[in-house]
């Protein structure tokens, strides 16, 4: 079971060549930081009960809650 | 005069234009005067209009002259963020990337600025893409905040704070997607407003965040945010005439033991006392706890840079290496999320909006501080609290971006001074569409305080 929030690192580096960043460079290294830290907020709200909300997408406009 | 046209707010200067004793040009000039004289120690423009603004000023005086005197902000300057499109005026965004950006047409609230009679003097400096809550800037130098160069005015709209709060000019244009208006006008002692969701067009305002981006004014006082977003949202709005009812019987509520969880002691101390001057003009104040605080940061971190990428996904790709590094990490990572990642962070925030309107069925307002700390210094990354440290970036955005993921009104204005001299700011937080309420509420404190009317040393 993995421990740590987001994608496998080579899976990660993967998928990064595929967008055109370098694996060699350490900005890639440092970005697998960060998506691994925003991956751990998603699963921070997964305890969450959310059943039957379903979700926000937009807050309502003014024609909405006048 | 030159001076005492600096000090004056909007209102005070739209009174003195209407009885024709003082016109657009001088309130222009003495303008230019006090940014040739200050903004070298604040750098908060990217691009001034000293010619165009002289020529719409004296375009405007003869309109008033003739008797077409167009309401409250005719001949008044003012500065916008330099996200907001200016045709054929460059729009940096505050990036290298769009350094020589010259829009085709104007942003819908640049329009109802300049149908208004409001004279744009410059465009603002703001962290890059308005994406980072301190405003530093490594493209167009970090704007210092007027009560303290060793500080930062706080962003994004960091341009639009230091000016303002520096007397260069009587109100800014900001866009708030976690806290950029309330921030800057917290740090820089200032009344900023981020309007409901959806209250004002967003057309021509480069997006960092659709579900969450907002735009609204940085003043000096309630009356002169009411006074702009009256010309900001087009006639009948009636923001400023609401004014005039005080605050007996408002159902302050205040989320203690999430806003005040991890507060710099003054702080603390000045929102207590703002709580005790609200009470004393009739308003009842409660505790009003939303649990669901708790969780918005994740929500928050998951939905901005996801919307960011988004809306930055060529441009980053084929120019990540111009953008701020830590812009560029933020917008990149957001390539990577899940989509359901997402989706439930989307889920989460329809949670917190109905904990909320459950709440506002309690109380009319939510009250905490603007931020928990007061402006820090450059380059800061960790700030120590009540002996605990932080992360400086989660502890500036904690209270700011959870009112963003549901779109509700906040308002930030001015509640008191570290012994060091820095500005605190009282957040405000109200139901949907009831952007009228905060600025009465601010209103009737700044009619019981002098915080608003304090000037910075510079």
């Amino acid at each position: 079971m993995q421990s740590r929030s987001g994608p496998p690192k080579d899976a990660f580096m993967a998928l990064a060549a595929q967008l055109g960043f370098d694996p060699a460079d350490p900005h890639t290294e440092a970005l697998y930081a960060e998506v691994c830290l925003r991956a751990s907020f998603a699963d921070a709200l997964r305890p969450l009960d959310l059943e039957g909300v379903d979700p926000i997408v937009l807050p309502p406009r003014p024609e909405a809650t006048r | 005069m030159t001076t005492s046209l600096t000090e004056a707010t909007v209102a005070e200067l739209s009174r003195l234009i209407a009885a024709r004793e003082t016109s657009p040009v001088e309130v222009a000039k003495a303008h230019i005067d006090r940014i040739d004289k200050v903004e070298p120690s604040v750098g908060a423009f990217i691009t001034r209009l000293d010619d165009a603004l002289m020529t719409a000023a004296r375009e405007a005086e003869r309109e008033i002259a003739s008797g077409n005197h167009r309401g409250p902000l005719h001949g008044i300057p003012y500065g916008a963020k330099d996200l907001f499109w200016t045709a054929g005026t460059r729009t940096t965004n505050g990036s290298d990337v769009d350094r020589d950006f010259v829009p085709r047409s104007n942003a819908t609230v640049i329009d109802r600025m300049s149908g208004a009679g409001a004279l744009l003097a410059g465009k603002l400096n703001m962290t890059e893409y308005a994406f980072g809550p301190t405003g530093e800037n490594s493209h167009y130098g970090t704007p210092r905040n007027p009560w303290n160069p060793e500080r930062l005015c706080g962003g994004s709209s960091s341009g639009s704070g230091g000016a303002v709060a520096a007397r260069m000019l009587p109100f800014a244009l900001g866009t708030d997607t976690g806290g950029s208006i309330r921030i800057p006008s917290s740090l820089c002692g200032l009344t900023g407003i981020k309007p409901t969701f959806g209250l004002l067009d967003r057309g021509g305002v480069t997006p960092l965040a659709w579900s969450m981006d907002t735009v609204g004014p940085l003043a000096r006082t309630a009356e002169d945010a009411a006074l702009v977003l009256d010309a900001l949202r087009g006639s009948g709005a009636g923001y400023a005439r609401g004014l005039r009812g005080g605050i007996r019987g408002l159902r302050v509520g205040v989320p203690e033991a999430f806003a005040l969880a991890i507060a710099d002691p003054e702080v603390a101390a000045a929102f207590r006392a703002a709580l005790h001057i609200l009470e004393g003009l009739g308003a009842v104040v409660t505790t009003a706890e939303v649990p669901e605080f708790a969780h918005a940061d994740a929500a928050f971190g998951v939905t901005i840079v996801t919307e960011g990428a988004a809306a930055h996904r060529e441009k980053v790709l084929r120019e990540g290496k111009h953008y701020d590094a830590p812009v560029r990490l933020r917008i990149e990572a957001g390539l990577f999320m899940l989509a359901e990642s997402y989706l439930l962070a989307q889920r989460f925030r329809e949670l917190q909006r109905r904990a909320m309107e459950r709440t506002f069925g309690e109380v009319d307002v939510l009250a905490m501080p603007t931020t928990v700390i007061p402006a820090p210094k450059p380059g800061q990354m960790r700030v120590v609290v009540e002996g605990k440290e932080m992360p400086l970036r989660d502890l500036i955005l904690k209270l700011t971006r959870i009112i963003n993921l549901t779109g509700h009104p906040a308002l930030s204005a001015p509640c008191g001074f570290t012994r060091e001299g820095l500005p605190i700011g009282l957040q405000l937080v109200g139901r949907y569409h009831e952007d009228a309420s905060l600025l009465s509420a601010a209103h009737a404190y700044q009619q019981a305080t002098d915080w608003h009317v304090r000037k910075p040393p510079i």
